[in-house]
C-alpha cells in the first residue's frame, strides 16, 4: 500500500428510507468544507427533481472531500446509495467501490427491513460497517434499545456507535473521526496494470458517456489508451476527474481513488456498469468481479396518450436508458392502445419514477397498463415460455400449467400489528415461514408470497393496516405453480387487450367485479349501451353496463353563426380522437389508469 | 341585355342592445343608449343600401330582427329602419317579417303590427319566478303572461322561447310553462341550455357554485316537452322548434337548409352563394364602416368538404332530415356510399328512408354526437 492510500477512505452510507442518510451526507459535506455556503442546499447529492421532492435517492452520486484529523489531511470518497428495495442493485454497485459503510439507524425506529437487506449486502462485499445512531434529538429516541438491536440482529458491536443528530448537526465530528480510525484504507497497487471498476455511467451530450470509476490497481490519466474488458473496445481517455461534488478534472487517478473518466465514448452501452477498465498497453490479466445483472421484476406497457407521440416516447426511453440501464423496453403493439413499449422495471417504485420522469422531463402524457410479473408457462407441447404481457398468454387449451415468481418477504413491525399483517399476507396467498422477536415490542415476520400480489397493492395495504409502522423487504425465491387464469375485459363484446390480467382463480371474481365497476364509472356514455364484462375464457364472471347517452345537443345556430357550433363539434371530435377505440367503443385514457388502483 | 336572374335571400338584422345581460348569455351585446341606437340604425340602413347596390337582383322573402333585444328600440327608430327596408322595394310579397322581443309593454306590439311585422317571438324562457330570477331575466311570470295576452290581440303568428335544463328546473316547471303559453302561441322554441364557459352562469357552474341538472333529467324534461307539445298539435320540425300546422319559421329554416341569408349589423353573419362572412362584432368598429362591403372582401369561402359537412350538421337537426338526392346533386357525391361506414355505425340512431337520411325521432337529442361522426 502506498503512503497516499493510507489517507484515503472510500465509504458509503446505508440506511432505511427516512433514517437520515441524505441529511448525514449533507452534514459531512459541510463539515469538510467541500461545498461553499453559496452552493449549499438540502439533499446535495440528489440531483434529480424527483429525488428531492420525494426525499429519496435513486442514482448513486459520489463526492470527494478532504478532512483534517490529527493534522493529517485525509481524502474521503462518499458514494451515496439508494435506500429503496427496488434499487438494491444500485446499492450493491456502490458497495463494491468502497471499503466501508456507515450504517445509519433511526434512534426512534430501530432497524427496518431495508436496513437489514443493505447491511447484508455490505457484509457480503466484506465492507467494514460503522453503526451510527441518528435522530437522538427526537423525544421518542431510544438509543440503548437501538444499540441492542444492532448487536442482537446484525451482530455488530455498537458500543462506540456515534450518537448523532444529522439534522441538528450534533456529534458529526465523531462520525468523521471514526471514519478515519475504523474504516480501512484502500489496498491496491499503483504500479500494477490498471484495473478500474465502472460503478455507474451517465451520458453527457458534449463529452459522450462518462464512467464513474473506482481505481483498484494502477493509474489512469488523459491520454491513456483504455480497454473495456467485457467487449474489447478501446478508447483514448480525454479527461479524468473527481466529484466535488461537481466534476473537476485532475491530472491523474491512482489506485484507491474514486472519480470519473471521459473518453469520447459515443455509446453508453460500451460503458457497462460492472465492467473493468484496463490499459491497452499493459492490460490486467483478470477483470474484477462485476455485478449480477439487475433483472426486471415488474413489467408494464407504456403508451403515449396521443398515438402520434410514439416517436417522442421512443426517443425519451432511449435517453432515460442512457442513465438507467436497469430500464428494459421493447416495442409492442396493442389493439386498444396502438404502438408503445413493453417495459421491465426493478420494482413498482422504479416504474413510478420512470413514468414520472417521462412525463416531467419529456412532457409526455402516458397510458400505463397494469403492472405484471413474468410468468413461466408450460405448454401442452412441452415448451416453456415466459409471458410478461397477459394478452400474450396462449389459449387455455395449450397451457399445461402456469408458474409465477414468488418472493421471500420480510416485514418488520411493532408487535401490535402482527395479526393485521398475518391476515394481509394470508389474503395475498402468503405462506408463513417464520417470526422472530427483535425485542419485546418489535417483530420480524417472514412470508413466502407471490410477487404478483406484492406489486398489486401489498405495500399500500401494509402501510395502511399498520399506520405506516411496518417496513417491507423482499427477494426473489424462484417460481411456483399456481392456479392462475387470464382475466379478460370485454367492451361491447370485444376483448380490450390492454386490460387483460393474469390472476389467481380465486381472486378473479373480486377483481373482475371491481374492474367492471370502475370502468363503468369512467367510460363516458356512448350513443349505444356498452356492456362491460370480465371473463375467464368464454365464461363471463362479471358484468356492468354503461347506459346509452341520452343527450348531446350543442348551441343553437341562430343568426346564422354556425362557425361556433362547428368549432364545438371539431373540439368534440378532437376529444374523441384522443380516446382509444375498442370495436365501437371509445375509452378515455383515464380508464386504463383507473383500474391500476382499485380499493378492495 | 338579358336580365339577370332574381336571387332570393333571408335578411337578418342584428340589434345588439340589451338592458341587462342574462346570466346564461355570452353573445355580443351592449347597454342600450338612445344616441348610440340612433347612429346604429343609420349605419344599418346604409349597410342595407350598400347590399342592395352590390346585388341588384337580390330580393328578400324573410326579414328577421334579432338580438340582443330589438324590442328596446323606440318606435321612431324601428319605423325608420323598417321604412327604409320597405321603400327599397326589395321585399317579396308575403314576406315573413319577424321580431324578437322580451315581454314588453302593450303599445310595442301594436306598433310592431302597424309596421307590418307579422311574426313575433317572445323570450319567455320559463314561467317560474325563481328560475327567471336565477337566470337574470328582467321580467316575472305575470308580466310574461300579460305580454302574451296583449300580443295575441295584434299577432296571429307568435313564438315563445323557453329554456330546458336550467339549474333547479323541474319537469313540473316545464309542464306548467308549456301549459300556460301554448294557448297564446303557434310556435314554441324549446332550447336546451348550453352554457359557455364565459357566461356568468358558466363560470359559476365551472367552479361548482351552481349545479346543472343531469343529462338524464334534461332528456326527461325535453321528452316531456316533446310529448306535451305533440299532444297539443305542435309538431317538431327542428330539434328545438315546434309549430302548429305550417307556422314554422321560414327565416330560420334557411339556416338549417343552407340557403342564402344576409346578416346586417354588428356581429351579423351571412351565407351567400356559398360564401360565409361576418361583420365586426364590436358596435363601434362596425359603425366605423367595417361592414358588409369591407367584410365581403375578407370572406371565408368554405371548400366543398366543409360545405357538405355544414349541410349535414344543420340538416340533421331537422325532423325531415337530409335531402339525400339534393345533396348528391349539389356536391356530386353518392352520400350513402361515401358515408357507408358512418351510416352503418349509426344504425338504430339515424336511418335512411325514402330519399332522406334522418335521426330517429326518439334519438333526436343525440344530434351533436351524430354530426361529429360525419366530421373527418
Amino acid at each position: 500500500m502506498s503512503t497516499r492510500q493510507k489517507f484515503i477512505r472510500n465509504f458509503c452510507i446505508v440506511a432505511h428510507i427516512d433514517h437520515g442518510k441524505s441529511t448525514l451526507a449533507d452534514r459531512i459535506i459541510e463539515k469538510t468544507g467541500t461545498v461553499s455556503e453559496r452552493e449549499k442546499r438540502d439533499q446535495m447529492l440528489d440531483s434529480m427533481d424527483i429525488e428531492r421532492e420525494r426525499g429519496i435517492t435513486i442514482k448513486l452520486t459520489p463526492v470527494r472531500m478532504f478532512y483534517k484529523y490529527n493534522d493529517i489531511e485525509y481524502t474521503f470518497n462518499l458514494i451515496d446509495t439508494p435506500g429503496h428495495v427496488d434499487f438494491t442493485y444500485e446499492v450493491s454497485r456502490s458497495l463494491a467501490a468502497c471499503e466501508g459503510a456507515l450504517l445509519v439507524v433511526d434512534a426512534s425506529q430501530g432497524i427496518e427491513a431495508q436496513t437489514l437487506a443493505n447491511v447484508y449486502l455490505a457484509l457480503d462485499s466484506n465492507l467494514e460497517i460503522l453503526p451510527v445512531i441518528n435522530k437522538i434529538d427526537l423525544p421518542s429516541a431510544n438509543t440503548e434499545a437501538v444499540k441492542k438491536e444492532i448487536e442482537d440482529i446484525i451482530g455488530l458491536d455498537s458500543s462506540d456507535a456515534p450518537l448523532i443528530s444529522a439534522k441538528e448537526g450534533i456529534n458529526i465530528d465523531d462520525v468523521l473521526a471514526q471514519i478515519v480510525e475504523k474504516l480501512p484504507p484502500p489496498c491496491g497497487n499503483e504500479n500494477a496494470p490498471l484495473k478500474a471498476l465502472i460503478f455507474d455511467s451517465a451520458y453527457d451530450i458534449y463529452r459522450g458517456a462518462i464512467c464513474n470509476i473506482r481505481v483498484v490497481d494502477g493509474t489512469v490519466n488523459a491520454g491513456t489508451r483504455i480497454l473495456m474488458m467485457s467487449n474489447g473496445k478501446t478508447f483514448e481517455v480525454t479527461e479524468v476527474g473527481v466529484f466535488s461534488p461537481r466534476m473537476v478534472a485532475v491530472p491523474i487517478l491512482k489506485a484507491g481513488d474514486v472519480g470519473y473518466i471521459a473518453a469520447s465514448i459515443k455509446n453508453v452501452k460500451d460503458t457497462q456498469v460492472g465492467d473493468t477498465i484496463t490499459s491497452l498497453q499493459n492490460p490486467a490479466l483478470e477483470p474484477l468481479q462485476g455485478y449480477k445483472k439487475a433483472n426486471p421484476m415488474v413489467f408494464a406497457g407504456i403508451y403515449p396518450s396521443d398515438g402520434s407521440k410514439y416517436d417522442d416516447l421512443r426517443d425519451a426511453m432511449e435517453k432515460l436508458n442512457l442513465n438507467d440501464a436497469a430500464l428494459l423496453f421493447e416495442p409492442e403493439t396493442s389493439g386498444a392502445l396502438g404502438f408503445g413499449f413493453r417495459c421491465g422495471f426493478l420494482g413498482l417504485l422504479h416504474m413510478e419514477i420512470i413514468e414520472e420522469r417521462l412525463e416531467r422531463e419529456f412532457s409526455l402524457e402516458l397510458i400505463t397498463t397494469a403492472p405484471s410479473v413474468s410468468y413461466k408457462v408450460k405448454k401442452t407441447n412441452g415448451e416453456i415460455i415466459a409471458v410478461d404481457n397477459p394478452s400474450k398468454l396462449p389459449p387455455i387449451s395449450e397451457i399445461e400449467h402456469i408458474e409465477e415468481p414468488i418472493v421471500v418477504a420480510n416485514v418488520f413491525t411493532p408487535a401490535e400489528y402482527i395479526g393485521a399483517i398475518m391476515e394481509l399476507c394470508q389474503e395475498k396467498r402468503g405462506v408463513f415461514v417464520n417470526m422472530t422477536y427483535i425485542d419485546t415490542t418489535r417483530v420480524k415476520i417472514e412470508y413466502i408470497i407471490p410477487l404478483a400480489e406484492i406489486i398489486y397493492d401489498f405495500f399500500d395495504a401494509l402501510k395502511s393496516r399498520t399506520h405506516g409502522y411496518a417496513s417491507l423487504d423482499y427477494e426473489s425465491s424462484g417460481y411456483q405453480k399456481n392456479d392462475l387464469v387470464k382475466l379478460d375485459i370485454l367492451l361491447n363484446g370485444d376483448i380490450c387487450d390492454a386490460l387483460s390480467l393474469i390472476v389467481h382463480r380465486e381472486s378473479a371474481y373480486t377483481r373482475g367485479r371491481l374492474i367492471t365497476e370502475k370502468l363503468c364509472a369512467v367510460i363516458p356514455r356512448q350513443m349505444f349501451e356498452v356492456p362491460v364484462q370480465a371473463a375467464i375464457g368464454t365464461k363471463v364472471i362479471a358484468r356492468e353496463t354503461v347506459k346509452a347517452m341520452r343527450k348531446d345537443v350543442l348551441a343553437k345556430c341562430y343568426g346564422g353563426d354556425i362557425t361556433r357550433k362547428k368549432k364545438l363539434l371539431e373540439k368534440q371530435k378532437e376529444g374523441k380522437k384522443r380516446m382509444r377505440q375498442v370495436g365501437n367503443v371509445s375509452i378515455p385514457s383515464e380508464a386504463f389508469m383507473s383500474i391500476l388502483k382499485l380499493d378492495t | 341585355m338579358e336580365r339577370e336572374r332574381e336571387q332570393i335571400a333571408g335578411l337578418y338584422i342584428h340589434i345588439p342592445f340589451c338592458r341587462s345581460k342574462c346570466y346564461y348569455c355570452d353573445f355580443y351585446s351592449i347597454q342600450y343608449d338612445d344616441a348610440l341606437a340612433d347612429k346604429y340604425i343609420d349605419a344599418l340602413i346604409s349597410e342595407f343600401f350598400s347590399v342592395c347596390e352590390q346585388f341588384q337582383n337580390l330580393y328578400f322573402d324573410t326579414v328577421y330582427l334579432g338580438g340582443g333585444t330589438p324590442s328596446l328600440l323606440s318606435h321612431r327608430l324601428l319605423s325608420k329602419l323598417l321604412g327604409a327596408i320597405f321603400n327599397s322595394n326589395r321585399l317579396k310579397e308575403n314576406c315573413e317579417i319577424s321580431i324578437e322581443s322580451n315581454p314588453a309593454k302593450g303599445e310595442f306590439y301594436k306598433q310592431c303590427a302597424d309596421l307590418k311585422i307579422n311574426r313575433l317571438s317572445i323570450g319567455i324562457q320559463s314561467l317560474s319566478d325563481s328560475i327567471l330570477n336565477l337566470i337574470g331575466r328582467g321580467h316575472n311570470a305575470r308580466e310574461a303572461i300579460q305580454a302574451l295576452e296583449i300580443a295575441g290581440k295584434y299577432f296571429d303568428n307568435i313564438n315563445a322561447d323557453i329554456i330546458i335544463g336550467i339549474p333547479s328546473q323541474t319537469k313540473l316547471d316545464i309542464e306548467n310553462t308549456l301549459g300556460l303559453i301554448m294557448p297564446f302561441t303557434k310556435h314554441i322554441s324549446a332550447y336546451i341550455l348550453k352554457l359557455s364557459d364565459e357566461s356568468p352562469m358558466g363560470k359559476k357552474a365551472r367552479c361548482s357554485q351552481m349545479h346543472l341538472p343531469s343529462d338524464d333529467l334534461v332528456a326527461d324534461m325535453y321528452e316531456l316537452a316533446y310529448d306535451k307539445l305533440s299532444m297539443y298539435g305542435f309538431n317538431r320540425y327542428e330539434i328545438s322548434n315546434f309549430s302548429v300546422a305550417n307556422y314554422f319559421s321560414r327565416h330560420n329554416m334557411k339556416y338549417w337548409a343552407c340557403w342564402n341569408t344576409i346578416g346586417i349589423g354588428a356581429a351579423a353573419h351571412s351565407f351567400f352563394n356559398g360564401v360565409r362572412f361576418s361583420n365586426a362584432s364590436d358596435i363601434n368598429r362596425y359603425m366605423l364602416g367595417e361592414s358588409f362591403l369591407t367584410t365581403y372582401d375578407k370572406t371565408l369561402i368554405p371548400d366543398k368538404k366543409e360545405l357538405l359537412f355544414e349541410e349535414i350538421m344543420l340538416g340533421l337537426r331537422l325532423e325531415s332530415g337530409l335531402d339525400v338526392l339534393s345533396i348528391n346533386k349539389k356536391f356530386g357525391i353518392d352520400f350513402l356510399s361515401r358515408f357507408s361506414s358512418v351510416i352503418d355505425r349509426l344504425k338504430g340512431i339515424a336511418e335512411y328512408k325514402d330519399g332522406r337520411y334522418k335521426i330517429l325521432s326518439s334519438k333526436m337529442l343525440l344530434e351533436s354526437a351524430v354530426a361529429v361522426e360525419f366530421l373527418d
